[in-house]
């Protein structure tokens, strides 16, 4: 039987708008493909975030348009992107080779200074845990409201490593949330900050006695915090030691040419990668469901919490100086505990200049905001510490067995 | 396609366990760097002003 014109007209038609049908009446995993439409908007919508908006731009616009392209119904992006995901997400070596470079970014200078603004760092941890609890309403497995809970950690890499480790189903949300929220600190704190504070503690200064740090201690300094978190929490040796190699490459002054490649090229080339490999998770299938919207919710809960967190352990701390008749300090600067570096430090002087055109506080937030940094990862691998034993079914490690584990 | 899992408010309970560790874990080894950054600058300190003082001697001795 030979083919009519309109026979070959017809099959041509289907074989260019079949996609288009496919697209709009198909199913993927069971999920309507009509579906992926709104993964382009939602791609869309971070793309304009990052640019119109400037919203940590060499991630949102990376995930953005990988939401798009893992967005069809036969997207060849997904065999490529799933080989990138393997080769760097799966095992952590991304964000991991990411801790380089913000490790060979921060200067920890001004909390060498005074290493007593370490404390407020710890306590601007509470969301993560806080949260650790409130996901676990919500998410029954453990592996997913761990995970969740260090969105408040307030660190993209931390967030990929806890929740790739633990192997939650959520990590393009977890990573979504994350970095979207270190993007909106500058709308999340000041509020936030503003309810817990008067204008009183808002005015206090903080003087500040500018003192060298040897070259040595700078030196030390990376390598000690290493041995220290490596022996109480052990696991961190990752988190912590990429971090601080990142530093010591910095700080020993005869690796300058590398420490300003981990600080560029490095960090921006793997910068590139991880975002379009995160939206390999971002399928309709995967990311389209109640439980994304509850993980946005419950990261904007630990990044409030986190600040909260902070500003109230810095009002404790007055309120025992102030008995013992020592200087107070600035409340606000616990709101810097949040990893989020430097943004967040720079927010809170902001707000104090706002209230005291002669109220200097950055070295003193700048000094909080690093050490936040420090013990959002010291955060991250205690609770992969606690969790990862429940992996393989044994019972959870706790600090005292890093301790035992030493001695033993 | 929005379903969310049956929440159990009693999980929030049984959590506040790790609420505890976490944030005591995280205090203590803070504290724990912050006390061996006291102790390397203390040191630090200590062998700059040696150093100065050395210095000086040597400088007093050679005029």
């Amino acid at each position: 039987m030979t083919k009519t014109r309109k026979d070959v007209t017809v099959e041509a038609l289907k074989q260019l708008f079949g996609s288009v049908v496919e697209l709009f009446l198909g199913t993927t995993n069971g999920m309507p493909n009509w579906t992926m439409l709104i993964m382009w908007v939602i791609g869309g919508v971070l793309i304009y975030l990052a640019i119109k908006k400037e919203m940590e731009p060499t991630l949102l616009l990376p995930i953005g348009f990988g939401a798009i392209i893992m967005n069809f119904p036969a997207s060849g992006a997904a065999e490529p992107l799933h080989t990138l995901y393997e080769a760097g997400i799966a095992n952590e070596l991304f964000p991991l080779i990411l801790f380089i470079g913000i490790g060979a970014m921060i200067d920890f200078g001004p909390l060498l200074t005074n290493p007593k603004l370490m404390i407020f760092g710890a306590a601007a941890q509470f969301g993560i845990f806080f949260t650790l609890c409130l996901a676990s309403i919500f998410f029954p497995d453990f592996r997913d409201y761990a995970s969740i809970a260090i969105i408040g950690a307030a660190d993209g890499p931390t967030s990929i490593v806890v929740a790739t480790q633990l192997g939650s189903k959520y990590v393009g949300a977890i990573t979504v949330a994350a970095y979207s929220y270190m993007a909106l600190v500058p709308i999340i704190q000041p509020p936030v900050i503003k309810l817990l504070t008067t204008k009183k503690e808002r005015r206090i200064r903080m003087s500040y006695k500018p003192q060298s740090v040897s070259k040595t201690t700078k030196i030390l300094f990376p390598i000690i915090i290493t041995i220290i978190a490596c022996v109480f929490a052990p696991g961190a040796g990752s988190l912590i030691g990429f971090l601080m190699f990142g530093n010591l490459i910095r700080e020993c002054g005869v690796l300058d040419s590398l420490s300003e490649t981990a600080q560029k090229v490095l960090a921006n080339l793997v910068t590139l990668f991880l975002g379009i490999t995160i939206a390999f998770n971002m399928t309709a299938s995967q990311f389209l469901n109640g439980n994304t919207l509850l993980i946005m919710g419950l990261g904007l809960i630990a990044f409030i919490v986190d600040t909260a967190g902070g500003v109230l352990f810095a009002k404790l701390y007055n309120l025992v100086a102030g008995a013992f008749g020592k200087e107070k300090i600035n409340p606000m600067i616990g709101a810097a505990g949040i990893s989020a570096f430097p943004m967040s430090g720079r927010i809170v002087h902001k707000m104090a200049l706002e209230e005291d055109n002669q109220n200097f506080i950055l070295m003193h937030s700048i000094g909080v905001n690093v050490s936040g940094q420090i013990a959002s990862v010291i955060a991250g691998a205690l609770i992969l510490n606690f969790f990862m034993p429940m992996l393989d079914g044994g019972s959870t490690a706790s600090i005292l067995d890093g301790i035992m584990n030493l001695f033993a | 396609m929005f379903g969310i899992d049956k929440p159990n408010p009693m999980a929030f309970v049984e959590n506040l366990k790790w609420m505890g560790i976490g944030m005591l874990g995280v205090i203590m080894i803070v504290f724990i760097i912050m006390l061996a950054t006291y102790a390397i600058s203390f040191v630090m300190n200590r062998l700059e002003l040696v150093r100065q003082l050395d210095a000086e001697k040597n400088e007093s001795g050679e005029e």
